[in-house]
């Protein structure tokens, strides 16, 4: 895969990449280190095996570093390329952690009635009988349903909430 | 399909007529994809016009490209290594600012070409100078001459420059002999994938690995050299 990625690099820097390929790999490789000084590298390569006096120079640190106070370019009527934003592991985290509180509450609301460990462990257990009073009446085949789907879920290993039916007789 | 064209087989007859010891026959290579791939120019205007919508990485990688062909020149120009350096620096950003003029009427290094030349004149003028002294202006523009240059570097961009020349020798040599073909068809000729490929009697898809791999090789033996003298790039 990382040498598919040089490889391409290799041929759009010789003008023999698909230009839609050339847009994908750039936007995929925009900050990828590597990717960058390769693209250095491969030019210094050619502009040395045409011209071994070309100055030495290395200055697009120091354009780059002068280009961020700078303000962007955005010619009128073109639309901006999206900016990037920063998955930081903070928000990594977060996202993470949201994803399984959602799943965690689906599959509570899912539940007609819940486990009768998980109420022991909590402080609304007295709203159980008014739950599930509430509660429509049930399908027998949903618990079947609801088993299969979740254990073919890839959250269900990070969830960790064991199902056990509750509303029919199907028992596992 | 496509099918050789009469230039490209001549080229490769006459070609081949000056290998003695190999029969080089132009067997019609299939080529992988029918589609014109971009030119080296579009390339540097797709770079372009993802800079004039906000994206500063892909002017930076013009400046990655063009930088040592610029400070050649504006070194021609103005004579002094460091102030080169300082006005090759000045041109890149002026041409940053400008970028909204570039419409791809011409090539982007052209374009680049007249910045670099006018932001020395400007800084030779400011700092009460004529251009290049020694010789016209418009002389240093278009001289090809390698002696000039080598005149003005420092001694340790002279050796540095030698070093990393010597290494790409180098490290030329030591390629097998299908990459080395390979490489020097396409930087030292110019040649496209498709020619190649008809010179070397094999898919263009193998062209494009034999370059590859003769980059690879050859930037392994470069990097040592490259972190000393640059260190951390991006």
């Amino acid at each position: 895969m990382e040498n598919d990625k040089m490889e391409h690099l290799s041929a759009a820097i010789d003008g023999e990449l698909d230009k839609d390929k050339f847009v994908a790999l750039l936007a995929k490789c925009k900050r990828d280190e590597e990717f960058h000084e390769q693209w250095y590298a491969y030019h210094l390569i050619g502009d040395m095996l045409r011209e071994s006096t070309l100055p030495p120079v290395s200055i697009h640190e120091r354009v780059l570093a002068a280009l961020k106070d700078e303000p962007t370019i955005l010619l009128p009527g073109i639309t901006p390329l999206p900016q990037e934003t920063a998955v930081t592991p903070v928000r990594r985290w977060f996202a993470v952690a949201a994803a399984v509180a959602v799943v965690f509450l689906t599959t509570a609301v899912l539940r007609p009635t819940p486990p009768a460990a998980f109420l022991a462990q909590t402080e609304v257990a007295p709203v159980k009988s008014e739950v599930a009073l509430a509660s429509p009446p049930i399908d027998p085949d949903i618990d079947t349903f609801v088993a299969l789907h979740h254990q073919g879920s890839p959250l269900s290993g990070i969830q960790a909430v064991d199902y056990t039916p509750q509303t029919s007789s199907v028992r596992h | 399909m496509l099918l050789p064209t009469a230039q490209s087989s001549v080229r490769v007859l006459s070609l081949a007529s000056q290998s003695a010891n190999q029969t080089m026959v132009p067997t019609p290579i299939v080529p992988e994809t029918t589609a014109r791939p971009p030119s080296e120019r579009d390339i540097d205007q797709l770079l372009v016009e993802r800079a004039q919508r906000g994206d500063k990485m892909a002017f930076g990688m013009l400046v990655n490209k063009y930088q040592r062909k610029l400070a050649r020149l504006v070194g021609r120009l103005v004579r002094d290594p460091g102030e080169a350096e300082d006005v090759t620096q000045d041109a890149f950003i002026k041409a940053y600012r400008a970028l909204g003029t570039f419409r791809g009427d011409s090539a982007f290094y052209t374009w680049l070409y007249r910045i670099g030349v006018n932001t020395a004149k400007n800084y030779l003028m400011n700092h009460g100078r004529k251009a290049a002294q020694s010789m016209a202006m418009e002389d240093a523009e278009f001289s090809e001459s390698s002696e000039l240059v080598m005149d003005f570097n420092t001694p340790e961009a002279e050796l540095m420059s030698r070093e990393i020349a010597q290494t790409v020798n180098d490290s030329m040599d030591a390629l097998p002999e299908e990459l080395r073909t390979a490489i020097r068809l396409r930087e030292i000729d110019g040649l496209s994938y498709e020619d190649i490929a008809l010179m070397m009697n094999c898919p263009i898809g193998t062209v494009r690995s034999r370059i590859f791999r003769a980059r690879e090789a050859i930037a392994v033996r470069l990097k040592p050299l490259l972190e000393v003298s640059g260190g951390k790039r991006w």
